[in-house]
């Protein structure tokens, strides 16, 4: 599944029947590379990040999350969030220092939250190359 | 085959951790001048108002080398600048401006930039981009010398075998190309 695919997809809760945003973006980790929570925007109030392991399904109309959901965010995944804020875009970088495109989108399972692949301008590159995703670049192992 | 590349092409590039951070850009590329390589880099902050850094790469620590950035491990990877920078720099400062001779007594112009040419474990000074004094045909554009083994340098001048002035190249894939057929004839009058 694409990042394209859920993007602005409806987020609910489970539990309480309610909407709690639309998908922003994703927050990934590189190592492994896998999703480590869901950017979400107008959410009434609480926190704009909503952990991988509170995603209960992503179905084809509304992505549903468990209760109490919205509980405050570790300070970790903050930080990975601030460097991971609009991620389509950005520049992909070798280890050994040579650009390789531009980010496109992210290709994910949507059942275990591993990135499968990058979609670059040029080309596809696989998510176990991933290295590192800041803000200045994302960096890949040379192919 | 190793790259070529131009020290003057190396400054302004952003350093990058592997995570993606880009931390400082080089300011200047210290050359160690005894052994001929590149020992590291000074750095500048990536800011528009930002300064020199207190802090250099040590050329160790740099895991790519690469045409868009320079790329190392983490922050740590930075040192303090008189560790990189003040030994080397006092030995050999800087060559840029210098006049080239041959050993006998030609003036082939002035240094320019440096050649760096960037192996998997070091970068080496491969050569030199000069610009002639007064060579006819030449017309003030730049030329690139292969690097001697055996030269003496100054921050005044630098002397080069009479040799050199044959394998000038006008670019950096002729100079790629002279390179080993310098390297085979300046062993051969050694040996």
């Amino acid at each position: 599944m694409l990042l394209s695919e859920i993007m602005d997809r409806p987020v609910m809760d489970t539990d309480a029947a309610q909407s709690i945003g639309k998908v922003e973006g994703l927050v990934i980790t590189a190592r492994p590379p896998h999703i480590a929570a869901l950017r979400l925007k107008k959410t009434n109030g609480g926190g704009t990040l909503l952990t991988w392991q509170d995603v209960h399904a992503i179905g084809p109309d509304a992505i549903m999350a468990r209760a109490n959901a919205r509980e405050g965010t570790t300070e970790d995944i903050a930080e990975r969030a601030a460097a991971c804020r609009s991620l389509p875009g950005r520049r992909i970088l070798s280890e050994r220092g040579t650009e390789i495109g531009l980010l496109q989108d992210i290709d994910f399972d949507p059942e275990s939250g591993k990135v499968l692949g990058l979609l670059t301008s040029s080309g596809t590159l696989p998510g176990q190359g991933l290295l590192g995703i800041g803000s200045y670049a994302v960096v890949v192992q040379e192919a | 085959m190793n790259a070529l590349i131009l020290a003057s092409d190396i400054t302004k590039r952003p350093v990058v951790t592997l995570g993606g951070e880009a931390v400082a850009q080089v300011k200047d590329v210290v050359f160690d001048g005894h052994a001929g390589r590149v020992s590291g880099f000074t750095l500048s902050g990536r800011g528009l108002f930002s300064g020199p850094l207190r802090q250099a790469l040590p050329w160790e620590a740099v895991t790519g080398l690469g045409p868009h950035a320079v790329m190392i491990h983490d922050e740590t990877a930075l040192k303090s600048r008189d560790e990189v920078a003040d030994s080397a720099e006092a030995a050999h400062g800087n060559v840029l401006g210098a006049r080239v001779l041959t050993d006998t007594g030609t003036d082939l112009g002035h240094i320019t930039d440096v050649v760096i040419e960037v192996t998997a474990a070091q970068a080496l000074v491969a050569g030199y981009e000069i610009t002639p004094a007064k060579t006819p045909g030449h017309h003030g554009r730049t030329v690139f010398i292969p690097l001697a083994r055996t030269i003496a340098v100054s921050g005044e001048a630098l002397v080069v075998p009479a040799a050199a002035a044959e394998f000038m190249a006008d670019d950096l894939s002729a100079l790629e190309k002279a390179i080993p057929e310098f390297r085979n004839r300046m062993s051969g009058k050694e040996a």
